[in-house]
């Protein structure tokens, strides 16, 4: 059997789930956005992405390019929760689902045919109950690996199903544009029509010789994606993520260095909380800044140990800050860490050195049972006043037993 | 129109599959009855330990956001969306 890879992708996922839960919203240009009024517009309906909308836009700027646009606050959990019930569901077919994004997982159903009766039967089986639990559509595409497969399922977009067999490869994507080929943003796109390249059947006729001087390496994986050859292989599915971060957009524009720096603290004890959550460490850490103009800056810095420590974390985002010049005030901040590992418990080598990490444990234990924000930093309260940007996964709440 | 509600109210319930299904059928607020048409989505949170099944439904006029504490076995009126 050769193997059968299955790409599931939710159809405007948020502004679907947000469609579902109200139907007056069917049939609505409808687009989500985060609760603070300043932040972007982070998915939308096919009725407004016909319209002209997308992703990026702030809400503002949505509103004027399409006035009856409604606009609803997004809610994370809701999201995670369906993409987990989802992911339940593709789970019936094989135990080996990926999830790739919120709204994205891949499926290996090579060895789920003696089970059910085609890869056909199994698409239309999972787009029937994705429908019938959550009153949403997806899109499914099915081919050799997980690339192909993408492709197929991108390609049709929405509540597609598209199939392509190994030996139909070639011809399936010699016709499409190179755009379709993730990986292939706009920059790459416009460098390669340059060379006159525009579709995938005549970057796989281009010599990579060419392609390899252009763009380095990815000159010779899009030379092998054009031939619809996974270029890194099959690579274990679940990998560990290899960032994690937090951004906040403000209400108001923030120049004072201060405040800045209590929200950098804020950003990178988040930060370590989703490193210990996840049992990961890090050793790389990133500072964003967006200026007002939209202008966005990021500064990098590595040190010689792993840590999941949030005021480690800070020594490094911060210091980055005081490097900085800045040219205006700031309207976003963001920090990730990278080069991630899995932690491993080490015992001290000095003894109470490990007081901070005694300290953190208490603090996630707490934070676990009351909910998260019910202990922290006093110098946090600097910075309690704003809300959060809609990220993947996180949105606290408010404690409910103690609300009213 | 969203508008927040935050109330605690009572919420007639059926549960099913061992609790595994939960599905309000009629709930009381103002003084009336309210009887549910339909569950148009479901989901649930976490605040803390705290699981809380969520649940927006339609009375066929408006629509409203029901929550339902597991471990406290507290319901509370969310929100309420009327059209226009
Ligand atoms: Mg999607």
């Amino acid at each position: 059997m050769d193997k059968t890879i299955m790409y599931i992708d939710a159809d405007a996922f948020f502004a679907s789930v947000e469609q579902a839960s109200r139907p007056n919203l069917l049939g609505k240009p409808v687009a989500v956005a985060g609760r603070n009024k300043r932040t972007v517009v982070v998915a939308s309906s096919y009725e407004a992405k016909r319209l002209g909308i997308k992703t990026g836009m702030t809400k503002g700027g949505a509103k004027r390019t399409l006035p009856s646009l409604i606009i609803v606050e997004g809610n994370n959990e809701k999201y995670v929760d369906t993409c987990v019930r989802i992911n339940e569901i593709l789970l019936k077919y094989t135990p080996e689902v990926e999830i790739y994004s919120i709204d994205e997982s891949f499926m290996d159903i090579t060895g789920s045919f003696p089970f059910f009766p085609s890869p056909a039967g199994i698409a239309h089986a999972i787009k029937k109950e994705i429908k019938d639990t959550f009153g949403i559509t997806c899109s499914i595409g099915i081919g050799p690996n997980r690339l192909i497969a993408k492709i197929a399922g991108e390609s049709g977009k929405p509540d597609g199903l598209v199939m392509v067999k190994k030996e139909e490869t070639r011809g399936f994507m010699k016709e499409l544009p190179v755009g379709a080929i993730p990986g292939i943003g706009k920059r790459m796109g416009v460098a390669l029509k340059d060379l006159g390249v525009i579709t995938c059947g005549e970057l796989l006729d281009f010599p990579v010789s060419v392609l390899r001087r252009r763009f380095g390496i990815w000159g010779d994986y899009v030379s092998l994606m054009a031939q619809g050859i996974e270029p890194l292989g099959d690579k274990r599915s679940g990998r560990p993520s290899t960032s994690i971060g937090h951004s906040m957009t403000f209400e108001e524009d923030i120049g004072d260095r201060a405040t800045i720096k209590s929200h950098i603290l804020e950003l990178s004890e988040m930060v370590g909380r989703r490193l210990r959550k996840e049992g990961m460490t890090a050793r790389g850490f990133s500072l964003t800044w967006r200026y007002p103009d939209f202008t966005t800056y990021t500064k990098r810095c590595s040190i010689p140990f792993h840590t999941q420590d949030g005021k480690m974390i800070y020594q490094v985002t911060g210091t980055l800050m005081d490097s900085i010049r800045l040219k205006d005030r700031i309207r976003l901040l963001g920090v990730t860490a990278f080069n991630l590992q899995k932690s491993m418990a080490i015992s001290p080598l000095i003894e109470k050195s490990d007081k901070g990490e005694r300290l953190y444990k208490v603090m996630d234990t707490i934070n676990d049972i009351f909910g998260e924000h019910s202990i922290h930093r006093a110098t946090l309260l600097l910075c309690r006043k704003h809300h959060w940007v809609i990220s993947p996964a996180y949105r606290p709440y408010k404690s409910y037993p103690f609300r009213r | 129109m969203l508008t927040k509600i935050g109330e605690r109210i009572r919420v007639g319930v059926v549960f099913r599959e061992e609790g595994q299904k939960i599905e309000p059928r009629w709930f009381l607020w103002k003084g009336k009855r309210l009887t549910i048409q339909r569950v148009t989505y479901r989901w649930r949170e976490k605040t803390g330990k705290e699981l809380i099944h969520k649940f927006a439904v339609t009375d066929g006029s408006n629509l409203y956001e029901l929550s339902y504490l597991q471990e406290s076995l507290l319901w509370f009126l969310e929100a309420v969306e009327t059209d226009g």
